[in-house]
C-alpha cells in the first residue's frame, strides 16, 4: 500500500515552526508504517545474475559441447577470460544497482569509464583470441548458421535483462535510463561470457556483428526499458 | 558554518529503527531533517511555499523508498538526493504543463552563506546568489548553508567530492565579485 500524494502546502508548516511534522504527512506516514527489508548491498544483489549465466553455459555445454579450438586457445584466453568478462560485468551490474539507490549513484564519467572499460575488454579478448587462433568461417557453413550465435546470444542476455530490471525496479533510480543501459551492458557481457567457450569462430565479421552486437543492444534495450519501467510505475507518477 | 542537524551516527540509527516501523523514529527524522532540507529547497525552487509542498513530496518519497536506505551510508546525501529528485520531477511536470517555474507572490528569501553575510543587506545577497550558475549555487548551498561535507554533496549531485568542492569555491568566488566587485573578492577573505 502506498502513501496517499500530498501537493496542498499544509498551513502548518510555516519559517518559525519549520521542524512541526504537519497533519497530513503524519497521516499519510501512519497509514503504511510497516516494517521493511532493507535492500542489500548492489555487488550483492548483482550476484542474483550468476545463476542463470551458469545454467546457461552448462545446457549449451551439454547441447552443442565447448568450443573445438579451446587447447589453442589455452586456458587463460578460454576460461580466464570468461571469467574475468563475468566479474566486470557484474561490476557494471553492481554499478547500475547503486544508481537505484539515492545518494550512492557514481559520477556520470566514472560510469562511463566503467561501461566502456568492460566493452574495451570484451573487445580485447575477442582480437585476443582471434590472434591465437584465426578460426576461419568454414566453406559451406550459411552464414544463417554461422549467426546462430544472435539467436543464443539474445536468448541468455534477455532473462538477464529482465533479472536486471526487476533488481533495479526495487530501488528508486534517478537515472533510469542509465540504470537500464548499465543493466543492458552487464546482461550482455555475462551471456556473451558463457556464449564465447561454445562458439568457435574468432573472424571478426562474425564476432562483432554476433558477439559484441547483442551486447550492444542489449544496452539500447535497456536504456529503453529502464526509463519506461520508471515512468510506468504507479508510485511514482505525479 | 551552520552543520546540517544530527549526527550521521544518530542519522543512521533513526533510519534503521524507522525502516523497523517505529513511528518515533520517523518524526524525529523529521525534525532532524526538515530545516536543512527545506533550505535545500528554497535554494532551489526561490519561493518558501513550493519549497514546502516540495518538503512535504520529498518526505513521502524517502517513506516510500525508505528501503533503499543501507544502513552503512550517511542518510543525508540519500534524504538530498531525494529532496533533489522531487524537485526535478516536479520542474518537469510544471515545465510540461506550461506553468511558471518560479511563481512570484511569497517574497523568495534565499538561505545565504554566513560567509558572506556582512557584505551586504539580505535583499543584495539574495539577489546576487540569484546570478551565481545554478550547478555552482547549488553546491555552495549545501556546502556553506546546510553544512553537507563535500563528498556528501558529491553523492547528492552524483558528482565526485574534488568536482562539488571545486563547484562551490567557484560559486562562493562569484558571489563575492557580484557583491565586492571584480578583484576584489579575496580582500573579504
Amino acid at each position: 500500500m502506498t502513501a496517499p500524494a500530498i501537493t496542498m502546502s499544509d498551513p502548518k508548516m510555516t519559517n518559525e515552526n519549520e521542524t512541526a511534522l504537519p497533519e497530513a504527512l503524519r497521516r499519510a506516514i501512519y497509514a503504511d508504517l510497516k516494517p521493511v527489508k532493507p535492500l542489500a548491498p548492489p555487488f550483492q544483489r548483482s550476484i542474483l545474475l550468476v545463476p542463470w549465466t551458469l545454467l546457461a553455459l552448462a545446457t549449451f555445454w551439454s547441447k552443442f559441447g565447448l568450443r573445438p579450438n579451446l587447447p589453442q586457445l589455452g586456458a587463460v584466453l578460454a576460461w580466464g577470460l570468461s571469467a574475468a568478462q563475468l566479474l566486470l560485468a557484474l561490476m557494471v551490474a553492481a554499478a547500475a544497482l547503486r544508481e537505484s539507490t539515492p545518494g550512492s549513484g557514481l559520477p556520470r564519467t566514472t560510469l562511463w569509464a566503467c561501461a566502456l572499460g568492460a566493452l574495451g575488454f570484451h573487445l580485447a579478448g575477442l582480437a585476443l583470441a582471434f590472434r591465437q587462433s584465426p578460426f576461419p568461417s568454414p566453406p559451406g557453413l550459411a552464414s544463417v548458421e554461422i549467426n546462430a550465435c544472435l539467436y543464443y546470444e539474445f536468448l541468455i542476455a534477455a532473462p538477464l535483462l529482465l533479472i536486471g530490471l526487476w533488481l533495479l525496479s526495487r530501488g528508486l533510480s534517478f537515472r533510469p535510463a542509465t540504470a537500464g543501459a548499465l543493466a543492458g551492458l552487464a546482461a550482455g557481457l555475462l551471456a556473451d561470457s558463457s556464449w564465447r567457450l561454445i562458439c568457435p569462430f574468432t573472424f571478426p565479421s562474425h564476432v562483432l556483428l554476433s558477439h559484441t552486437g547483442p551486447i550492444l543492444s542489449m544496452v539500447a534495450i535497456g536504456a529503453a526499458l529502464g526509463a519506461l519501467i520508471e515512468r510506468l510505475r504507479p508510485d511514482r507518477r505525479r | 558554518m551552520e552543520p546540517a542537524e544530527g549526527s550521521a551516527d544518530e542519522l543512521s540509527a533513526l533510519m534503521v529503527r524507522y525502516q523497523q516501523g517505529d513511528g518515533r523514529a520517523f518524526e524525529d527524522l523529521y525534525r532532524a531533517l526538515s530545516p536543512p532540507l527545506r533550505r535545500y529547497l528554497i535554494s532551489l525552487t526561490r519561493n518558501t511555499t513550493v519549497a514546502d509542498d516540495l518538503l512535504q513530496e520529498t518526505f513521502l518519497q524517502l517513506h516510500r523508498a525508505r528501503h533503499t536506505y543501507q544502513c552503512d551510508r550517511p542518510v543525508r546525501p540519500w534524504a538530498f538526493a531525494i529532496a533533489r529528485h522531487a524537485f526535478l520531477m516536479d520542474r518537469r511536470t510544471k515545465s510540461r504543463k506550461g506553468f511558471d517555474l518560479f511563481p512570484e507572490g511569497e517574497a523568495p528569501d534565499l538561505p545565504v552563506p554566513p560567509e558572506v553575510e556582512g557584505l551586504a543587506d539580505r535583499q543584495a545577497l539574495s539577489k546576487a546568489l540569484r546570478s551565481v550558475p545554478k550547478d555552482r549555487r547549488e553546491a555552495l548551498v549545501l556546502h556553506h548553508v546546510v553544512g553537507l561535507s563535500f563528498q556528501e554533496i558529491g553523492a547528492t549531485l552524483g558528482i565526485r567530492g574534488g568536482a562539488a568542492k571545486l563547484r562551490a569555491h567557484r560559486g562562493m568566488v562569484m558571489l563575492r565579485e557580484i557583491l565586492l566587485g571584480p578583484g576584489r573578492a579575496g580582500e573579504a577573505g
